[in-house]
């Protein structure tokens, strides 16, 4: 008999239906009587000081309804901790990237609201603006932010275990090199979209198109200068976030305070152009790293350096910093490590939160060395990393506890599905395959936290779980479902739980006056920790529903088991009786017992944000990933002709939805190795559309094989940990990998364009 | 986006056409398929603040559309003269020509595998050539075939190389007041071979990074070779 009879099954997404039929509303598809159309003005200027803003004739517009710039504004600073709060939801003195907002415009429709902002006169006073790093950090540069000396925002040195210099001093070999990684816009189909309302008694409703809002409300409330009682959030239907929709953004702020001006609900959609030019993007890295290693491969030290464009304010970008160098310490094993960041203020469009959070570019970088120590110390690559791998019940250098851990399971099976052994000898023997072009196979690593105490003192998650008379059970949750199927996941733990089909659960969630907190859906959390708190809040429920079956069943309740919507009595198989007649009969009773199930979870860690160490997740996922390429030496074309990926998931509460995550990472993970850019000049995005900045398509995705390796982790719900980012970790170094191997050139920088690569294979020939 | 406020005009033959751009000259603009054009001009009436440069100056406040016009999607061929071309013949028309695979293959080849398929059958490769964007892959292919242009404003009428045509990106020979009203692809000179080459960025619907159209006439061979940024020639004897 199989073990479980909801979990561990391939089932489609209950909304899915729902989805493909159209009849899911997402924000934008959201109307209200009386509705106006919200737009934004945006700063056409990189860096300069407001002299004055006139939007007398903006206001005389037929149509128009309200306007708002800054200086109405409590002019209260926003970010991810008290400590990186830099930013206005509106610019009050001074704008700091081309798209900062200015002011905002509520009219009956698009056209009119559209008009009006180009009725509205801003007098700039334009200052020095500052597009790379380097020349940010240069003694005397002008200030982005006053408070700000040489527009550092973070400057870490974080020295572990021991002496990194001695560590060198002891390698056999060393290597060094540099890597630089671009700007990525997070592409969800549905842009960000905002509506809002007041009623009567001053009460915001915000629907947004949000992956926390939990998170928004409080942001929303700090910067709106009120109650946050008096703030409430609701997510509908979200087309991907991908991070990019974790932060509030102006679109939130602004529909909300022309609502309030206007009387009126208000909605803002960003169109396509602001999605790319002005919204969060990822987080651009160069990267220094010095690795010693023995001549067996074993890992002695490593020196990371980290500087990254962090544009115009802080969003997350701090915090990507540093999360991408420890979780470097996770994958592979090495004594000594030091570790420098340095977050830098540009007036280059925000960089932010993405799927990976600080990983990917890190990734990149550690396992294309890896690849070159192989090669240049003539050791199998897929053997080098079996040596270094992180193995279970082991304690990182940052004090990870790493309780379960198939790395190495993942490793081997990707070489061997991978056919890399075969590939790397045919190679060897310099065969090449049609028309000239060269092949070559890579490989490469990954590691990640299921949710973290980064942001707060806390990581909690909390849920409902409302049992009816009818025998059906209603989820509250306060996790975000952003297409990533947390909804269907969520409900398939409190359909196991309580014995019940998954049809039976309704789920309700992430709406901040209805359901329990959740912090939202980012630090891969979902699954690992709103799981735990729906399975609590599950199992207090079965408690109840035993205790009255017991009294009816006339046995101990810790006897009884359900399944198959009854309960039983373990050993009798005669004693048994309906769930719904246990529930029903609770409640039409003189008691009138009501079952209510609650729960939370918070994980048991211990980080330390002072010294940035000690055990910073309930559990860690782990993954790997192969590539075969073929390479044009004409044209420097690539084409990934196959992609092994294998994922430790701890246990896939829905296989297919975790092959989804997996599947939808290596499409991104694709476009990130070559083809995606956000050309950015002077500031300004030279590419904002999708017709010039191209994601991969579905005729590039690769033939591919997901393999799911369940480690099944004792924290976890059933053993299950995140993976909603772990999975496009490796995507990019193993294709990055495979083109070093076909083409014997390392091309440092992102993406790996055929310009790049005609232009090293021309260097290499001389 | 949405498009910019203009108005639009719906002419009954090319005489009218001319004498409307005889009027509004730089404020007007001719509509073909659409497909660079309304782009274009929803690009133009953007957000303002993050369009690049100051376009909203350049929004035409006057479109003229070939729509109403009969006889323009016109093939024909003749001995001597040729292929002819309308002026709103799209992409999918020549492709779908049986006449063209026959007398021009390296034409055929170059419409047939064109973008995709929603783009080939509205592009005209008319239009496509006056717009001079960098991404009209026929250009090379025409340019290799020796085609002309015929040019007719409101008084005159002349005719032009299409290796003369395009002066460079987005620019063209064409006065304020002149259309193109016909595509002649002289036949060359039997024997003779070709080839057509495309590169993209990505998959064969972006556009091109680089395309070659190559004719081997006996003791002449003419490359024409279009990069994306730049559209350079050569030529060799």
């Amino acid at each position: 008999m199989e073990k479980y009879s909801v979990i561990g099954k391939r089932l489609p997404l209950i909304d899915s239906v729902a989805k493909v039929t159209g009849e899911a509303k997402f924000t934008d598809d959201l109307a209200m009587p009386g509705m106006l159309v919200g737009k934004i003005l945006r700063s056409p200027h990189p860096h300069a000081r407001i002299v004055r803003i006139d939007v007398g004739k903006a206001l005389k517009l037929p149509g128009v309804r309200a306007v708002v710039t800054g200086k109405e504004t409590p002019g209260i600073r926003y970010g991810a901790l008290d400590n990186l709060r830099d930013e206005l939801p509106l610019a009050i003195d001074k704008v700091r990237y081309i798209g900062d907002e200015v002011a905002a415009v509520a009219a009956v429709d698009e056209e009119a609201a559209r008009d009006a902002l180009d009725l509205i006169e801003v007098e700039y006073e334009i200052l020095p603006a500052l597009f790379t790093p380097e020349e940010a950090m240069r003694p005397g540069a002008p200030r982005i932010h006053d408070h700000v000396e040489n527009n550092v925002s973070l400057a870490l040195r974080v020295p572990l275990g021991g002496d990194v210099e001695a560590g060198f001093a002891q390698s056999d070999f060393v290597f060094e090199d540099s890597f630089e990684t671009q700007f990525i816009a997070h592409c969800p189909l549905e842009p960000h979209t905002a509506l809002a309302t007041f009623d009567s008694s001053g009460k915001i409703v915000l629907w947004s198109s949000t992956q926390g809002p939990f998170y928004l409300r409080r942001d929303l409330a700090l910067t709106l200068d009120v109650a946050e009682a008096r703030v409430r959030v609701i997510k509908p239907f979200v087309g991907g976030g991908f991070g990019g929709k974790r932060e509030m953004l102006a679109g939130d702020f602004c529909a909300a305070l022309l609502a309030w001006k206007s009387r009126q609900p208000v909605k803002i959609t960003y169109d396509r152009e602001e999605e790319f030019s002005a919204t969060r993007r990822r987080v651009p890295m160069k990267i220094y790293l010095k690795i010693g290693v023995m001549k067996d491969g074993a890992l002695v030290a490593k020196h990371l350096r980290v500087i990254a464009d962090g544009g115009a304010y802080n969003g997350r970008g701090p915090m990507i910093v540093a999360s991408g160098a420890s979780q470097m310490t996770l994958v592979y094993r090495f004594p000594h490590f030091l570790f420098e960041g340095y977050h830098v203020y540009t007036n280059n469009p925000v960089t932010s939160s993405m799927r990976g959070f600080g990983n990917n570019q890190i990734r990149f970088a550690d396992d294309s060395v890896m690849e070159r120590i192989a090669r240049e110390l003539g050791i199998d690559p897929v053997e080098l990393r079996l040596k270094n791998a992180r193995l279970p019940g082991e304690t990182t250098l940052m004090g990870a506890k790493v309780a379960t851990c198939g790395l190495r399971e993942c490793i081997q099976k990707v070489a061997e599905r991978g056919g890399f052994y075969k590939k790397r000898n045919g190679r060897a023997t310099n065969a090449t395959s049609r028309q000239g072009s060269l092949r070559g196979v890579g490989i490469a690593s990954g590691a990640y936290i299921s949710g973290a105490k980064l942001f707060f003192e806390h990581d909690s998650s909390a849920a409902f779980v409302k049992v009816e008379e009818n025998g059906s059970v209603c989820l509250l949750t306060g996790a975000s479902d952003i297409g990533q199927g947390a909804n269907t996941v969520l409900a398939q733990l409190v359909a196991e739980e309580l014995g019940i089909s998954l049809e039976d659960v309704r789920v309700v969630s992430a709406d901040t006056d209805v359901t329990p907190m959740d912090l939202g859906a980012y630090g891969s959390r979902t699954t690992f920790v709103a799981g735990n708190a729906v399975l609590a809040a599950a199992r207090d429920a079965k408690e109840q529903v035993l205790e009255v079956a017991a009294e009816k069943l006339e046995a101990n309740s810790a006897d009884l088991e359900l399944k198959d919507r009854r309960i039983y009595v373990r050993g009798s198989l005669r004693k048994s009786m309906g769930f719904q007649e246990a529930v029903s009969g609770a409640l039409n009773s003189p008691k009138g017992i009501v079952i209510l199930g609650r729960g939370y979870y918070n994980p048991p860690t211990d980080y330390d944000p002072r010294t940035r160490q000690g055990n910073v997740s309930g559990a860690y996922t782990f993954a790997a990933q192969s590539a075969e390429v073929e390479v044009n030496p004409e044209t420097g074309e690539v084409r990934v002709l196959s992609l092994v990926a294998a994922q430790d998931c701890g246990f896939a509460i829905n296989p297919m939805a975790t092959e989804g995550q997996i599947e939808g990472s290596v499409s991104m993970g694709l476009g990130q190795a070559l083809y995606e850019d956000l050309e950015t000049e002077q500031g300004r995005t030279l590419n904002p559309s999708f017709a010039g900045y191209r994601i991969a398509s579905s005729r590039d995705m690769p033939p591919m094989e997901c393999h799911l390796t369940q480690t099944i982790d004792p924290e976890g719900p059933y053993g299950a940990k995140g993976v909603g980012e772990m999975t496009l970790v490796p995507t990019v170094p193993a294709i990055a990998n495979a083109i070093y191997d076909a083409i014997g050139v390392q091309i440092k920088s992102l993406p790996i364009t055929p310009e790049k690569i005609l232009a090293a294979l021309k260097e290499r020939q001389g | 986006m949405k498009l910019p406020r203009f108005e639009y005009f719906s002419p009954k033959s090319l005489q009218e056409v001319s004498s409307l751009l005889a009027t509004y000259g730089r404020q007007a603009r001719v509509l073909a398929g659409g497909t660079d054009l309304l782009v274009e001009l929803k690009k133009k009436a953007s957000s303002p603040s993050l369009r690049l440069g100051d376009m909203k100056e350049t929004i035409p406040r006057y479109v003229i559309g070939l729509k109403g016009i009969s006889g323009l999607t016109r093939i024909e061929y003749s001995a001597g003269a040729g292929l002819c071309v309308g002026p709103m013949t799209t992409y999918a028309d020549v492709a779908d020509s049986s006449i063209v695979r026959e007398k021009s293959p390296l034409l055929w080849q170059g419409c047939r595998i064109f973008s995709r398929p929603q783009i080939r059958s509205a592009a005209t490769l008319v239009g496509n050539l006056c717009n001079a964007s960098p991404s009209a892959d026929i250009v090379p292919p025409l340019i290799a075939l020796g085609a002309k242009v015929k040019i007719v404003s409101a008084g005159a009428e002349r005719e032009v190389m299409v290796e003369d045509f395009c002066g460079g990106p987005f620019k063209t020979v064409l006065k304020e007041d002149e259309l193109v009203a016909e595509l002649n692809i002289p036949d060359p000179a039997e024997p003779y071979g070709w080839s057509y080459q495309r590169t993209t960025k990505r998959t064969a619907e972006d556009e091109a990074l680089v395309v070659v159209a190559v004719l081997l006439c006996t003791g002449y061979v003419k490359v024409v070779k279009a990069i994306l940024e730049v559209v350079k020639e050569g030529h060799s004897q």
